[in-house]
Parts: C-alpha cells; sequence; structure tokens
C-alpha cells in the first residue's frame, strides 16, 4: 500500500514537473512573440522605452546621446529623401529642428501571429521607419514619434485586449491597425470611448463610419471598378466564376464584382464559397470546369488559395486554361504556389513594392538594405501603415495638437504623396488612392501592367 | 456520367486523405484513451519534412518513409517525456497536448518562419483512366493511403501486437496482471500514431500550404473522422472517413461547400446522440 501511494505521489511530482516544464517551454517558444508584442514590440521602440524614464525630456533616441551607436547615425544625420519629403504639408522650417519634449505615441495594432501572422513581420519593419523617418522631418508639433506595436494574433478577442492595452498602458495618441474586420469591431469601441483616433489601414469590403475612424485600406469598389472592365478588355473574356472564402469581405467583393462585371457586359455564372481552412479543393475545380467560366476572381486567403491553385493545375483549371484576376493574392502565398502556378495571373493591390516611382523606389531599396535582402517584402498592409502615420503626423502637424477631434477634422481632405503615390483622405472618411494590376511574371516576380491614379471609394461616411 | 465517375473519385481521394489524416488519432485515442490535441502538429512537421526533402533536392517519395522514422521518434520521445505520467487522465491529456501543439507550432515558426512554403507536385498533370482525367498524384495518394492504413488495420487487429494491443483496451488492469507490459504496447501505439500522421502530412504537403499554421485544419477533420467512425474499434477510421467524405463530397455537389461542412458537424452530433459516448478504450 504504502508503496503503491509513494509511486503516485512520485508521478504526481513527475506530472508537476513536466507541466512546469512545459508551461516553461510554451512561455520560451512564445516569448520571442511577446517581447515583439503589446507593450514594445519594434525593436527602436523598445530601446526608447527602456531608455526613457531616465532622459525623456532628450531625444527621441536615447542611443545617440550616450555613445555613437554604428546603427543609428543615419536616422539624426541624413534624412532619406521620401522622409523630408513626406509630411511636406506643415511648417518645413521645422525639419531641421530635432524634436524634443514628450513623445507622440503611436500604436500599430496588427497581427503577428495566428493564420494571418504571416503579414506581421514588414509592418513591424516598417514601424522602426515610421519613428525613424517621422522624427527625421522634425517629429509632430516639434515632439519626437514612438512606435508601439500589439499583435491581436488573428484573433479579435485578443485584438480587444491589445487595443486596450495600447490605449490604457502605452497611452497611444493614435492607432494605426492592419487586421481582420472581426479584429476591428472587437476594438473599435475601446477607441471610441477613450476618444482616440483609430486608423485603420487594411483592405477590407468597406461601410465602416466612425467619428474616431478613418479608412485607408483599399475598398471592393477601389479594387474592382476600373480593373475589371480591364480584365474583360485585355482576355477577351466575358463569363466570370467568383470563389471566395465564407466571410464578409469575399461577400461584399462578389456582391460588387457582379455589378462591375454585368455593367461591362459579362456575366457571372457560377460563385462558391468555401469555408476559410478549407484543403480539398476537388469537388469545387469541378464545379468550375463544368461552368465554361472565361475567367476566375478568386477571393481567397493563405492556405485556402495556396491549396486552391496549386490543386486546380491538376484538374485542368489553371492560369493557363482560365486567367485568374486576385484582390489579395500577396507575394507570400504566390511565392508558395510557385511560378509554374502563378505564371500569367493578374493581381489588383493599392500597392505593390515595384510600384516604379522614385520615391518608391528610393523607400523599397532602403527597406532591404535596412532588413537585409531576404527581409519579408513590404507590400500593401505595410505601406498603407506607413501612409496612414505620415497621414496622421501631416493632419497633427497642420492642426498643431494631437487633440483626437481636431486632427480628425484636419485629416479630411489632406492629401500626400507617398511612395504608394498620390492620396488624399475623402469625405467619406476613406482614401483615394492609386490602383495597381500587377501581373505575374514567368520567374514569380511581379510587373506592374497597369495603374490608375486616385482612384475614389465608393463609400459614404457621415459620422455624428 | 463522367461528372459522376468525377464525383467518386473526388469522394475516394478525400475519403483517402480523411482516413490517413485521421489513423493515428484513432490509435492514440481508441488504445491509449490520450485525446492528442497535437496532431494536426504531427501531420503538419510531416508536410515539413517533405519540405526539407524538397529543398535538398531528394526525391518527394522518399520522404514518406522519412516522415514517418521522424515522427515515430518524436512520438516515442514525447510519449516518454509527457504522455507516460499522464495517459490515465483524459483531461490532463488534453491539456498537455494542447500545450505540446503551441510548442510544436512555435518550434516550427522559429525553424521555418511563418512563411507559406510548398512542396512542388512530384507527378504534375492527369491520367485518363475510367473514361475521365483525374490528377495523377491523387492516384498515387489513393494507394498509397490504402496500403498505410490497411497495414496498420491489419497489424492492430491480425497480429500478436495486435492482440495485446486488444487485451489492454478491453481492461487495462486485468492485462497488467496478466504479465503483459502495457508501458511498451503504449509506447508503441503513440510512436505508431506519429507516424502514420507523418506519412500523412508528408503525403498531403503537394496539395497545399506547408506552414506552421497547418496542423490546426487538419484537427477538426479528424475529430470527426474519429467522432463518427467509433473509438474503440480501429476500422472505425476507415469507416468514419467513408462516411464523412460520402457526405462531404455530396453536400458539395448538390449544395455548396459551406453546407458540406455544417453537414459533417451534424453528421457527429447525430452519431454522439445514438452513440452513448462510451470511455474510450484504455480508460482505467
Amino acid at each position: 500500500m504504502r508503496t503503491l501511494q509513494d509511486s503516485r505521489s512520485r508521478s504526481r511530482l513527475w506530472f508537476v514537473a513536466s507541466l512546469v516544464a512545459l508551461l516553461a517551454l510554451v512561455a520560451a517558444a512564445c516569448g520571442d512573440d511577446d517581447d515583439g508584442t503589446p507593450d514594445a514590440p519594434s525593436e527602436p521602440a523598445a530601446a526608447d522605452t527602456g531608455a526613457e524614464s531616465t532622459d525623456s525630456e532628450e531625444a527621441p533616441e536615447p542611443e545617440t546621446t550616450e555613445a555613437p551607436d554604428p546603427d543609428e547615425p543615419e536616422t539624426t544625420e541624413a534624412p532619406e529623401p521620401e522622409a523630408t519629403e513626406a509630411p511636406d504639408e506643415p511648417e518645413t522650417t521645422e525639419e531641421s529642428a530635432e524634436p524634443s519634449g514628450e513623445p507622440v505615441r503611436i500604436g500599430i495594432l496588427f497581427s503577428n501571429s495566428g493564420p494571418a501572422g504571416v503579414f506581421g513581420p514588414p509592418t513591424a519593419n516598417i514601424a522602426e521607419l515610421i519613428e525613424e523617418d517621422i522624427n527625421a522631418a522634425g517629429g509632430i508639433n516639434g515632439r519626437p514619434v514612438e512606435t508601439y506595436l500589439a499583435d491581436d494574433a488573428t484573433d479579435p478577442a485578443v485584438g480587444r485586449q491589445a487595443m486596450e492595452q495600447l490605449i490604457d498602458s502605452d497611452n497611444v495618441d493614435v492607432v494605426l491597425g492592419t487586421h481582420s474586420s472581426a479584429t476591428r469591431q472587437a476594438a473599435k469601441p475601446l477607441a471610441e470611448d477613450a476618444d482616440v483616433l483609430y486608423i485603420y489601414a487594411a483592405l477590407y469590403e468597406g461601410g465602416e463610419c466612425s467619428s474616431v475612424m478613418f479608412n485607408t485600406g483599399e475598398v471592393p469598389s477601389q479594387q474592382l471598378a476600373p480593373v475589371i472592365p480591364w480584365m474583360m478588355e485585355q482576355t477577351g473574356g466575358q463569363t466570370w466564376f467568383l470563389l471566395g472564402n465564407d466571410y464578409v469581405w469575399p461577400r461584399r467583393s462578389f456582391e460588387l464584382a457582379r455589378q462591375y462585371i454585368e455593367a461591362a457586359g459579362g456575366e457571372v455564372v457560377g460563385e462558391e464559397y468555401v469555408p476559410l481552412g478549407t484543403q480539398d479543393f476537388s469537388s469545387v475545380a469541378q464545379i468550375i470546369a463544368g461552368s465554361g467560366a472565361d475567367l476566375i476572381f478568386p477571393a481567397l486567403v493563405g492556405g485556402d488559395a495556396i491549396a486552391f491553385e496549386t490543386q486546380a493545375v491538376d484538374f485542368g483549371i489553371g492560369q493557363d486554361a482560365i486567367p485568374r484576376l486576385a484582390n489579395i493574392y500577396e507575394e507570400n502565398v504566390l511565392g508558395a504556389m510557385g511560378p509554374a502556378v502563378t505564371a500569367g495571373m493578374r493581381v489588383t493591390l493599392g500597392y505593390f513594392k515595384e510600384v516604379d516611382s522614385a520615391l518608391n523606389n528610393a523607400f523599397v531599396s532602403r527597406y532591404f538594405e535596412r532588413f537585409g535582402a531576404d527581409a519579408p517584402p513590404h507590400m500593401t498592409f505595410s505601406s498603407h501603415i506607413y501612409d496612414a502615420a505620415l497621414l496622421y503626423a501631416a493632419a497633427a502637424n497642420a492642426a498643431g495638437t494631437t487633440d483626437t477631434a481636431a486632427v480628425a477634422a484636419a485629416m479630411e481632405g489632406l492629401s500626400l504623396t507617398t511612395p504608394t503615390g498620390d492620396i488624399s483622405i475623402t469625405g467619406s472618411r476613406h482614401l483615394s488612392q492609386p490602383i495597381y494590376v500587377a501581373e505575374i511574371q514567368a520567374d514569380g516576380s511581379q510587373l506592374i501592367v497597369q495603374s490608375f491614379a486616385s482612384v475614389e471609394p465608393d463609400e459614404t461616411c457621415d459620422p455624428a | 456520367m463522367d461528372a459522376l465517375t468525377l464525383e467518386l473519385l473526388n469522394g475516394v481521394s478525400l475519403f483517402a486523405i480523411l482516413a490517413i489524416v485521421a489513423l493515428g488519432l484513432g490509435i492514440v485515442f481508441g488504445l491509449m484513451g490520450v485525446i492528442n490535441l497535437a496532431h494536426g502538429e504531427f501531420v503538419m512537421l510531416g508536410a515539413y519534412v517533405a519540405y526539407v526533402v524538397h529543398t535538398v533536392g531528394l526525391n518527394h517519395w522518399l520522404s514518406v518513409p522519412l516522415a514517418a522514422v521522424v515522427l515515430f521518434v518524436l512520438g516515442v520521445v514525447i510519449e516518454v517525456g509527457l504522455i507516460r505520467r499522464i495517459h490515465r487522465q483524459p483531461e490532463l491529456t488534453i491539456l498537455a497536448t494542447f500545450g505540446l501543439s503551441v510548442c510544436l507550432r512555435q518550434i516550427a515558426e522559429l525553424v521555418f518562419s511563418k512563411d507559406f512554403q510548398s512542396v512542388p507536385n512530384p507527378v504534375p498533370g492527369a491520367t485518363r483512366a475510367f473514361g475521365v482525367l483525374f490528377p495523377t498524384y491523387r492516384y498515387l495518394l489513393i494507394a498509397i493511403a490504402a496500403v498505410v492504413v490497411a497495414a496498420t488495420l491489419l497489424a492492430f487487429t491480425r497480429s500478436r501486437f495486435g492482440l495485446v494491443v486488444r487485451a489492454i483496451v478491453a481492461d487495462r488492469d486485468l492485462a497488467e496482471s496478466a504479465g503483459i507490459r502495457t508501458g511498451m504496447t503504449n509506447l508503441c501505439a503513440f510512436g505508431v500514431g506519429a507516424a502514420t500522421a507523418g506519412i500523412a502530412g508528408a503525403l498531403v504537403a503537394p496539395l497545399g500550404a506547408v506552414e506552421p499554421q497547418a496542423g490546426l485544419a487538419y484537427l477538426p477533420g479528424a475529430f470527426l473522422v474519429v467522432i463518427v467512425g467509433g473509438y474503440n474499434r480501429l476500422w472505425g477510421v476507415a469507416a468514419g472517413a467513408l462516411v464523412v467524405a460520402a457526405v462531404q463530397t455530396g453536400v458539395i455537389h448538390f449544395y455548396d461547400a459551406v453546407w458540406a461542412q455544417i453537414a459533417s458537424l451534424a453528421l457527429a452530433v447525430l452519431v454522439l446522440q445514438f452513440r452513448r459516448p462510451a470511455p474510450a478504450g484504455a480508460v482505467a
């Protein structure tokens, strides 16, 4: 009896020990994310907050005052051309003055883990450049800016907590968001209650309207209205098959696509939705093959897109047989499909790193110099976050304050030229912006084959 | 007629995928009573084995046995280090394997990054048979899955090892007092379960994305199959996969993919209503 009890208590001990070990492992494994999560994800921000308590009245980059840091000098010495160019609206005289005083805190709510986590790393990189560029251009009202990143783990509940963290603990003046609409819906009430400006910069289905919000991502009307007729003209295709994941963004995109297709004299011969996380597309492929469609508009995300496209080739409905117009396929997803699958596909988005302008070429080469040639590529999500930060800085400078209502008033009608192109905030609190169509080349690279300047969003918003 | 043939082939290939993915879960759940929430991550790791085999330039088919070996070893380590301590308490196995799944995902992310990877199809294109064109890779997948599932089922039902396993499933304490080394059997069962998950991962890798999160998508399907098929008979995995594949394919054909998912979940609810959820085999 005794021995049995002994062995039982020993095995319990073992269990506790292994549980502790397991927790330690989880903590260690997640640690990489955590130091990149709520508090101060981007490395310079982490350094800043660490040193902040001792010398907050000093320059935005504490390191510069301490010792010549090999990484940093360029930030204070040589402002890059686009940095000075960007917030060009307000006091150009102040640009040379080093910002000082209490920092303006810019929160960035993004997905750095979970299914959309693959889009996180470029945004985390861009956060560093946002700090650097706005500070190099004189900061906001003479104050330096600091960025605070928070990860929503692609989960609205976590996103709400992350928003709470940004507002309550980090005391941010503005939140820039690139994450799902579900997270936006969960986090928005917190921004409204705290009266914190919230610029949602991800492409989304449209329809958002709130007194504290601006929505600067592409909406379906922008991505589709000019591009669908262009696509039909280019390919001669008339009949479309719409295949999307089953949630609001593909459904809204298809609702609008159907209008534009019919207006252009085309016809929708099939519309199918598959649950997120679908791995087998054999039956769907057969439906598409039987539909006789000339063109496919796939609004599939992540792994679903890769599964569909790789399987479609073997079912004889690859890009070669039925050309694609995609509105979300980005480099990560296209890269995983491989050029054999993707060559010839066309993608419509508000930004590609291949955008050919002096401003963008300089920005992109600086991005890869800074973060390495194999850095996660700068793409539409990170680009829109960068633009949102510049818009905020310009508006706050114009308003002369970071007061939410005053900045919001200054935002309306604001125009800038950024690496993306010419952008301006519309009366509907969305963004008039360029739309680009890239065609995937045989080597997998993206070539911009068409661009539409200043595409207006078909949105209405009049917050009381 | 051709459309029907194609749909049948679609159904059979889905059946093969579901069966091979769920097999390991069925073994571990049915024999040990361990609810392994890290099963999807085993499949994910199997897919990464195929990815590594591809990046070093070896033949894809080599990844199938290699994934089995790698995952068998990993399964043995996990059984000794973790499962062995807690396998008599199902609720603890849920917590522990959930934690394990988080760890494995994070480790995969650290090693391979979050990026989507892919394994090119070793036999692209389609083969004409039964009057229709059907992807060649899927024919091979069906064949390999059939062999692996059949061999595993035979091993567990026809061999002396299978006899011992069934004795343990019937009454663990009695088997133990009859001199059967249940620990060793558990070790084998968990290792074999993980190995089949590895094979599944290597087989499905060319059909989709290889990424750290990929396992999450396979887990619900595997559980669905095990629930529908019943967990105390191993051939239930095959039966469950058949029923789920038939329902999925049928509903997609006549309705759409969203309803297909709803239908297969409803099926699981229905099955549970009619079958008292008897304690899984090995629960003492």
